[in-house]
Parts: structure tokens; C-alpha cells; sequence
């Protein structure tokens, strides 16, 4: 992978960010909420894309820190947008299968599967008021049915709608 | 008026308490919410690994909704934010919006982009109106000291029409103050809540959301107002979990959903909006309005 190819495929994930425009100032970094937890800088990794050091970002597991807040995006005097550069970066190592989080390739099943990141779950209803009695339980479980809620939504034509999502998966072009 | 009722993912299986409580109040203020079958993931879980399939997913669901002549009403900043952004996307650029058409087109869809995503803030404030809330208030929440959590994705990018200022923004404070209860400003309003860090550094993720507790409590507030379903996951559902990551024993917060304190103000019952699924100490509020 020569530095130039993966400029070049970084430009072409859509999004606002435009990396040349920087210029330091360090906005970013200085409103990050996750900079004061790890060695996490937008600033740092805008200016290894401008100087063309991309697959070295691809291959660890730095850009996948983002909490995703926008607040780079958003505060940006030069609209480089950080936050999109980011974006793009995850998913150039996503698309060469270098490092991403493995919980993705659960999600996107899931998905396909059933149009939804997941099925309705059950959860504990708070007896309301209290039960008196200590010795009974101060819980039940209930769903969307009992809860009174009308069935979750999903695709009517799951099998088409799961074809289309692989296409758009595979970034086939036409 | 009528609006496209899109819960998104999060609330149809697992925040009940949000769709319950806006299915009570909303139609009471003039809202009828349209349920639209066919609906899927808004695409915002898959943006990070693929932009082409985050734009399929959402647009797809904005073209159901177009389907129908209506602006979609998601109950998530996330959904809301994905939708006002691939909308910007498609509009920037004829040629992704062909490729996105060509998709849809397996199901018979088409997405032209002339209807528009509302936030809830714009529902509640430029839609229904505050003048209106107020008089439908009949049980002031006259003793409550609550905060005002707003989320990052109601706010940013603010070039795309979010429904409050960036900065520093007013319309949970308004709304509060429209329920009868009392707000102030604290210095940790606008921070997130962590859930985007938790696929990744799910401890970290819970650290944030910890801090936040953490910050409301000391300021002595009796709840957290929220308004967007992975926020109030972080919050309210994984508090427990918060507790023991961060060795925070006595955290104790009420963490309550917009649409249920305006519920509880219009003079519904705990149940009818949900209150009895916070996992939270929302009792330790309710005692104080004597609704317990």
C-alpha cells in the first residue's frame, strides 16, 4: 500500500473532512473527552494524514478510540473536521480488513439477519408501589406485548432488503 | 399534525420506558404519530465501518417515510443525527444519491429527500410549542431540582439544523421550567455520555458516563433529564455497572426521560409512562411529588 493510494482512497469515503486545511491549533485535542484517558489526539492524527503516514493509523487501534462526540467536528476553525477524517480512517481499515473491533462483524449479522441491531428483549418491571410483603419479589419480567406496545418494526422483505445491505457492504460501485 | 413515528432500534428493544411514555403524551399535545412498518436500523451503528452501507440503511428509511408524505420523528439523537446527516451527503452529491437509488430500488423504494428528520427538541419547543406545555401542566413538579442532558449528537454538527445552539443551549432548561420544577447550569452539562467508546473501551465508557453521575449528584440535583435512548442506557440502565467500575458506592441519581416528567406534570400515572422500568432510583423522585 504506497501512501499515495491511501490518500487517494481515504479522499474518495464520503464525508466533510478535509485534512489539508489544517493547521494546529490543537482545538480538537484540547475539547476531546477521551484525551484524558488515553494517548488519544484528533490533532495528532490529522497531521499524520496530512503528511501521509496513513497505513501506519490503520494498523493500530488509536482510531478506534473516538467517543464519537463531534466536538472537533464541531469547534474546528478550518472545517477539517477531525472527527470525519476519523470516520474515514476506520473505515479504510475496515474495508483492507486491518484493525478494527471484532464486536462489528456480530453487529452487521445481526442486521442482515433481522433489519435491527436487535430483537426486543425482555425486562424487569418495578412493582409499583412496593410490595409490602419483603418475602415477595419486588420485580417482574415483561416484553413489548405485555408492556402493551405494538410489534418492533422491521423489513417486510428481509431477503432483499439483507441483498441490498451486502451491495452497499462491499461498496459496489454500479 | 401527523409525523412518521420512528423509534429506532434501541427504544423498540430494550429503553420501553421512552416509547411508552411518548406513545401517552404526544398525541395528547397534538401529535399524532404515525407507525410506518417496514423500518429498520438507521444505519448510524455501521457508519464507522461503512459509509456506503450507513447511507443505504438511512435513506431507506427516509424514503418509507417519503412514501408517505411525512417528516420522520426519530426518538434518538443518533437516528436524528444520521438522518440529517446522510440527508446533507445526498444532496452535496447527485451521484452517491443514484448508487443509494439503485439499492432502494430491490424493495421498490425511492429517496428524493424532500422530507425532513425533527429532533424531539423541535417537536416539543418549535412544533407543539412551550406556551402550549405549559397549559397542559395540571401536577407542577414544583419540588424538583432537575438537570438538563442534552447529548452530543442533539447538538453537533450544529451546520446541519440541530435544534439548540452547540454551546450552550436552552430548550431542556425551558421545558423544565415549563414543568413547574427548577434547573440551573453545571459545568459538566454538556459532557457526553461515553456510549460511543462502548464497543471499543467499554471501562472507559462507563468511567464518562460515572463522571457525569458523579458531577449531578454533587450539585445536588434530584434527576437527570434525558432525551435520547443511549444516553439514558448509560445513565439509568448501566448505573449498577457504573457503581462498581468506578468504586462509586453511594451514586444514587434518577435518571428520567423528557416525555415522562411531561407525562407526570399532564397528571399520568407511573405506570402509564413507563416509571416502573427506569433502573435508576426514579422512586427516590416520585417520593418527593408524593407519587409514591
Amino acid at each position: 500500500m504506497s501512501a499515495d493510494n491511501l490518500n487517494s482512497s481515504l479522499r474518495r469515503i464520503p464525508g466533510d473532512h478535509h485534512p489539508e486545511y489544517c493547521h494546529q491549533c490543537g482545538k480538537c485535542s484540547s475539547g476531546c473527552p477521551v484525551a484524558s484517558f488515553f494517548d488519544f489526539r484528533p490533532r495528532r492524527i490529522v497531521a499524520m494524514v496530512q503528511l501521509g503516514i496513513i497505513g501506519e493509523l490503520l494498523e493500530s487501534e488509536d482510531i478506534w478510540k473516538c467517543a464519537q462526540c463531534l466536538a472537533c467536528k464541531e469547534r474546528c476553525p478550518r472545517d477539517v473536521a477531525p472527527y470525519d477524517v476519523i470516520q474515514a480512517l476506520q473505515n479504510l481499515a475496515f474495508k483492507r480488513n486491518l484493525v478494527f473491533p471484532k464486536d462489528y462483524s456480530a453487529l452487521i449479522n445481526s442486521i442482515l439477519k433481522q433489519g435491527v441491531i436487535q430483537e426486543p428483549t425482555r425486562v424487569r418491571i418495578r412493582r409499583h408501589p412496593p410490595p409490602e410483603d419483603k418475602t415477595k419479589r419486588a420485580f417482574e419480567f415483561g416484553d413489548r406485548t405485555s408492556l402493551g406496545l405494538p410489534e418492533a418494526k422491521k423489513p417486510d422483505e428481509i431477503a432483499k432488503f439483507a441483498i441490498a445491505l451486502k451491495k452497499a457492504l462491499k461498496g459496489d460501485e454500479k | 399534525m401527523k409525523l412518521a413515528f420512528y423509534p429506532g432500534c434501541t427504544v423498540q428493544s430494550e429503553q420501553y420506558a421512552y416509547e411508552i411514555s411518548a406513545r401517552r403524551i404526544f398525541p395528547k399535545l397534538g401529535i399524532q404519530l404515525i407507525d410506518i412498518e417496514g423500518f429498520s436500523c438507521c444505519g448510524y451503528p455501521l457508519k464507522n465501518v461503512s459509509v456506503p452501507a450507513w447511507f443505504y440503511l438511512t435513506a431507506r428509511n427516509l424514503a418509507l417515510a417519503e412514501k408517505f408524505g411525512l417528516n420522520i420523528f426519530p426518538l434518538c439523537n443518533g437516528c436524528n443525527l444520521s438522518f440529517c446527516e446522510v440527508k446533507h451527503y445526498l444532496k452535496k452529491d447527485p451521484i452517491l444519491k443514484e448508487r443509494v437509488n439503485s439499492l432502494l430500488s430491490m424493495e421498490g423504494l425511492t429517496y428524493t429527500g424532500n422530507i425532513k428528520s425533527v429532533h424531539i427538541l423541535q417537536v416539543l419547543r418549535q412544533i407543539i410549542g412551550i406556551e402550549k406545555i405549559r397549559a397542559a401542566v395540571k401536577m407542577p413538579l414544583t419540588r424538583l431540582k432537575l438537570a438538563a442532558h442534552y447529548g452530543c449528537h442533539a447538538l453537533r454538527p450544529s451546520k446541519l439544523e440541530m435544534p439548540d445552539d452547540p454551546e450552550d443551549p436552552k430548550s431542556i432548561e425551558e421545558l423544565i421550567e415549563a414543568l413547574g420544577a427548577v434547573t440551573e447550569d453545571y459545568p459538566e452539562r454538556l459532557d457526553c455520555c461515553g456510549q460511543g467508546l462502548a464497543m471499543t473501551t467499554g471501562k472507559t465508557a462507563l468511567t464518562i458516563s460515572g463522571l457525569k453521575l458523579r458531577a449531578v449528584q454533587d450539585h445536588k440535583f434530584d434527576g437527570i433529564v434525558t432525551i435520547c435512548p443511549f444516553c439514558t442506557k448509560m445513565l439509568d440502565a448501566k448505573q449498577n455497572a457504573i457503581k462498581a467500575s468506578i468504586a462509586q458506592k453511594d451514586l444514587n441519581m434518577p435518571v428520567m426521560y423528557i416525555t415522562q416528567l411531561l407525562g407526570l406534570a399532564m397528571g399520568m400515572k407511573v405506570e402509564e409512562l413507563g416509571l416502573n422500568l427506569n433502573s435508576s432510583p426514579v422512586s427516590e423522585a416520585l417520593r418527593k411529588l408524593e407519587k409514591l
